[in-house]
């Protein structure tokens, strides 16, 4: 056999860290998947094939199938008696004997966690109050209850017995136990690889692959609609910038390389950066924000980033509110994701807040640039693409509205966004970890863009009325909007009153106006009311210096 | 079929040529690949093949195995003396001292000289010149030497405040630190080192009797309970200061595990250690068997290290935490510290020398500080000083990690540490794989956070 070469970086890693061309500003070195995405480096279903001492069944819908038993270990075993040995010699001899037919788990007396103590009847999987199929089933067995197998073949009237315990699967040191075979956790993979990637989309596989991309574009060359267009990444007809392939389509697989065509072509697959595939050196665009000339600036660009967090969470709000509270059926699971989703958004918006708060607390500290004073102005004005601004305005979650979304969370194609700037100043001024922060947050905006991406795909199929609710701007007295206000700006308070103290001291403020955030007789309780009555949820800014909105800087 | 490469009895210890390292550590063999100061663990059967190359001399098989491995054998350090940017400088703002120490460079404070102290006026101008071209962001340190500085404290405070409004007009960020026999810490001190976030380091080289043996006051009396009693109200309010005992080796002081220890216990924020190889009488100085003894002393207290980490526990003992870092970050330097380079030292009157040891010296002497850096002197001292054309250094795997030892040691009496110094950074390569199977996230993913315990 021959002795392969390993080797193993130990220390390159902090060597090595550098923004690399063609990833976003916020990867980092564990982002990269490849192909230890988790859950795919083996079949985890495999598990239950050793459920049972001493052999090993395959799980197929709601049949158990007897392949191997592991007889040696049996003889050696002081808890199989007698008469269950036989047993066990009776099935090694058949499960070798290809003549005769294979022995079938017909019946598991077990505890099932939810489905209880029962005699499960495999032939009866999916039935009212039964596991779905013979794998669920054996997945439920707690490790080390008791089983009792009714074993059977088909067409034959004999039936076997026999009683054990629900395998561990984990040794004492949580590897896995030696009774399982080199390749039984792989064995059920795809096979070639070349099927399952082709078959794959773009957020699946092992690691991402592009499904449409822009073809190689020769160095000097003008754009053009043609060449610049999204063609499928798979395809089977390379073509040229020049002479390029067909554009992409929803349905593109016949313009793709079929099964066959893939296992021996798969080499042609284009290294895609930037959305475009490369062909030879690739130049990389470094990553160049301009950083802020000092940390003023710096500072003015964080209080205004945490007064956008604020306002755009107020936005969110307003639109997750103006969604019915009883959309019509054929639109309620889709109102319910879109609304579940935009107040996960919304509370990622507040998470930003106080990253954005923790930053100028820590700049504060070590410039000893004056006290730190909690950022909670809400902007005055929101980045809305390029070098546009647009006021900050309640509106209901219409189409128009869903588009604002997508603009503001949509990544800064031009590297001088607000937090690319702030980002490029604290890399080069700061060190630690505060630029990371940072990163995190470009991340996800990025995670936000892609979700209102998707909140309009769900949306898209529906009329407006169907899942609309209130849209109604409620008069300035009136009590319900007014107590929404009253609370907001307590909240405002308490999280002032939070971040000034920092960390420890101010985690029991932080954890009042998070349950001021979502309790009935909070934020939450006040939006829904509003809700209720047909009225929009809107914010007024409170009039008290500390918040006040901030202007753009 | 068992092949021969199965099992350790196949590898044995450590062997070297100037391009690599190859050791075990653990049941694993590793190799460091001196250009980058890259380290890869390796199989048994990869390590037999380096072995038998390594063996038979053969540098063309080396090279194309290490190409064949994927490493990484970009020539990262030249010949030709790097520019590098003035970032630091040490004020000795008093060239005179209360201790008669018999090792001392300074010879008892004043380098040889009358006994002076800095007047504010240079050591303003020696800020201005270190703090002037820098741009916003940059990062610089202020250090204060003797002498004691203490002797001069209101130069201290003032140049400390200068200094620190000066760069905060300049948005550079300034950092302090200062070295000290301790003996005249006040609480008031202390106060002003925490606002000012100084990295204080105060010398003890041992406890007790041993210390006072060796840093004894000019009248003979010995020092350690004065300095303990001086430097402990500092050690309870470290936030923003840190305080470092650093140990001077002598043949005297030669308990190092206890030493370590009983510091770390007293409250230091880092412990560390240093062989006197180079005192201007020659006394006290570590000799070949010394150092032999040291080495294992040194292993001794970095095996403790490694238990204490192990456990989770905040072990400072400083040589260790930074040859860790290092080797993590991958450092790989043609100099041993940026003396002459990035670090001057300010004498009293204001001159320039390569770093706060040569003061006075001719041979490190590099202008002043109204006029400036001396270039041609400068260029000429990187030129000679680089490791390249040091011998034997230019045929030691540690090249890259040593630098080539002490500048101002090894002019002074050559480089009788050499096999020390290996012997060290061999055990804490062995150290870090280790530690890096066992705890990998005690090692972060930047430079800024190689280490974190």
């Amino acid at each position: 056999m021959a002795v392969e070469n390993k080797i193993h970086p130990r220390n390159r890693t902090a060597a090595n860290d550098q923004p690399i061309a063609g990833n976003p500003v916020s990867a980092r070195l564990e982002s990269g998947v490849g192909n230890c995405f988790p859950g795919l480096e083996f079949d985890i279903r495999n598990l239950e094939r050793r459920f049972f001492p001493f052999f090993a069944v395959d799980l197929i819908g709601s049949f158990a199938l007897v392949m191997d038993v592991n007889i040696a270990a049996a003889r050696l075993s002081n808890e199989v008696t007698p008469a269950q040995l036989t047993i066990y010699e009776r099935l090694a001899r058949d499960t070798a004997d290809p003549d005769e037919p294979v022995w079938l788990v017909l019946f598991i007396e077990a505890n099932f966690g939810p489905y209880g103590d029962m005699r499960f009847e495999l032939a009866t999987a999916g039935g009212a109050g039964r596991p779905a199929d013979a794998w669920t089933a054996v997945r439920l067995i707690p490790e080390g209850g008791p089983i009792v197998l009714t074993l059977g073949q088909q067409q034959r009237p004999e039936r076997l017995t026999l009683e054990g315990r629900r395998q561990a699967y984990l040794d004492d040191r949580g590897a896995l136990r030696s009774f399982f075979a080199p390749g039984e956790m792989t064995q059920s993979l795809c096979s070639p690889w070349t099927h399952d990637f082709r078959d794959c989309g773009c957020y699946y596989w092992a690691s991402n692959h592009p499904d449409i991309v822009q073809i190689q574009k020769p160095e000097d060359a003008p754009p053009s609609d043609e060449g610049d267009r999204m063609i499928a990444w798979q395809r089977s007809v390379k073509g040229t910038f020049e002479n390029p392939p067909a554009p992409a389509r929803p349905d593109q697989r016949s313009a793709e390389m079929a099964y066959y065509e893939i296992n021996h072509r798969w080499q042609e697959l284009a290294v895609v950066l930037d959305g475009r595939e490369q062909g030879g050196a690739y130049a990389p665009k470094a990553f160049s924000a301009t950083p802020l000339p000092d940390m003023a600036t710096l500072i003015e660009h964080l209080e205004y980033a945490a007064g956008v967090e604020l306002a755009v969470m107020q936005e969110y709000l307003t639109a997750a509110y103006s969604l019915r509270q009883n959309p019509v059926a054929a639109a309620a699971d889709d109102v319910r994701a879109a609304n579940a989703e935009i107040m996960r958004v919304a509370i990622g918006e507040m998470r930003h807040l106080r990253a954005v708060n923790d930053v100028l607390r820590e700049l504060k500290q070590r410039d000893a640039g004056g006290p730190f004073v909690p950022a909670l102005r809400v902007a005055a004005e929101l980045p809305a693409g390029g070098t546009n601004f647009r006021p900050v305005t309640f509106r209901p979650l219409t189409a128009a509205t869903l588009t604002d979304f997508i603009e503001i969370e949509r990544p800064s194609f031009s590297v001088d966004g607000l937090y690319g700037r702030i980002f490029a100043t604290l890399r080069r001024d700061v060190p630690g970890p505060l630029a990371d922060a940072v990163g995190l947050i470009i991340a996800e905006g990025t995670e936000h863009f892609e979700t209102f991406l998707f909140i309009q795909e769900w949306l898209r199929g529906h009329n407006e009325a169907d899942y609309l609710g209130p849209t109604q701007q409620p008069n300035p007295g009136n009590a319900l909007h007014q107590a929404l206000q009253q609370r907001y700006a307590t909240l405002l308070d308490t999280l002032f009153r939070a971040y000034r103290s920092g960390m420890p001291a101010g985690a029991a403020l932080v954890a009042e106006a998070r349950s001021a955030m979502l309790a009935d007789d909070g934020i939450a309780g006040a939006c829904k009311a509003l809700a209720v009555a047909g009225l929009l949820v809107t914010f007024e800014t409170p009039n008290d210096p500390r918040f006040a909105s901030i202007p753009r800087p | 079929m068992t092949t021969v490469y199965d099992g350790h009895e196949a590898s044995c210890g450590t062997c070297s040529t100037p391009e690599v390292l190859l050791f075990d550590a653990g049941d694993e063999s590793s190799l460091f690949v001196v250009d980058g100061s890259q380290l890869y663990g390796i199989d048994h059967a990869t390590a037999m093949d380096l072995r038998a190359r390594i063996g038979a001399n053969d540098s063309a098989g080396l090279d194309a195995l290490l190409r064949s491995l994927g490493v990484d054998r970009q020539r990262r350090i030249g010949d030709a003396a790097p520019d590098i940017p003035l970032r630091s400088i040490s004020l000795a703002i008093a060239q005179k001292c209360n201790l008669g120490c018999s090792y001392c460079y300074a010879e008892g404070g004043s380098f040889g000289r009358t006994e002076s102290t800095m007047s504010l006026d240079v050591a303003k101008r020696a800020v201005d010149r270190l703090i002037r071209d820098c741009s916003t962001g940059e990062r610089v340190n202020i250090a204060f030497l003797g002498g004691e500085p203490l002797t001069n404290r209101e130069v201290l405070i003032a140049a400390t405040e200068f200094a620190a409004a000066l760069a905060a007009a300049k948005k550079v960020q300034a950092s302090f630190s200062i070295t000290t026999n301790g003996t005249l810490l006040t609480v008031g001190d202390g106060a002003f080192f925490e606002r000012h976030g100084f990295a204080v380091t105060v010398s003890l080289d041992g406890i007790g009797e041993i210390h006072d043996q060796l840093r004894p006051f000019k009248g003979g009396r010995g020092s350690f309970a004065r300095i303990i009693d001086r430097v402990q109200p500092l050690l309870l309010r470290q936030d923003r200061m840190q305080i470092a005992a650093r140990v001077t080796v002598t043949p005297q002081n030669l308990r190092l595990f206890e030493t370590l220890d009983r510091l770390i216990q007293l409250g230091f924020h880092s412990v560390g250690f240093s062989p006197m190889l180079a005192s201007p009488t020659g006394a006290n100085q570590m000799e070949p068997s010394g150092l032999r003894d040291m080495l294992a002393q040194m292993i001794e207290c970095g095996e403790a290290f490694e238990a204490h980490v192990l456990n989770g526990r905040r072990y400072p003992f400083a040589n260790m935490t930074n040859a860790l870092r290092e080797i993590h970050k991958g450092t790989h330097r043609p100099y041993p510290c940026g003396a002459g380079a990035g670090y001057f030292g300010v004498s009293a009157e204001g001159e320039l020398f390569a770093c706060h040891r040569f003061v006075g010296d001719e041979r490190g002497a590099m202008g002043d500080v109204t006029t400036g850096i001396d270039t041609d002197r400068q260029h000429e001292w990187l030129r000679q000083r680089h490791v390249h054309f040091q011998e034997p250094c230019n045929g030691c795997w540690a090249r890259y990690l040593c630098g080539g030892g002490c500048h101002h040691e090894v002019l002074n009496r050559g480089r009788p540490a050499c096999d020390y110094i290996r012997g060290w950074l061999e055990y804490c390569l062995k150290a870090y794989v280790r530690l890096q199977k066992a705890r990998p996230h005690l090692f972060g993913l930047t430079p800024a956070n190689a280490f974190s315990l």
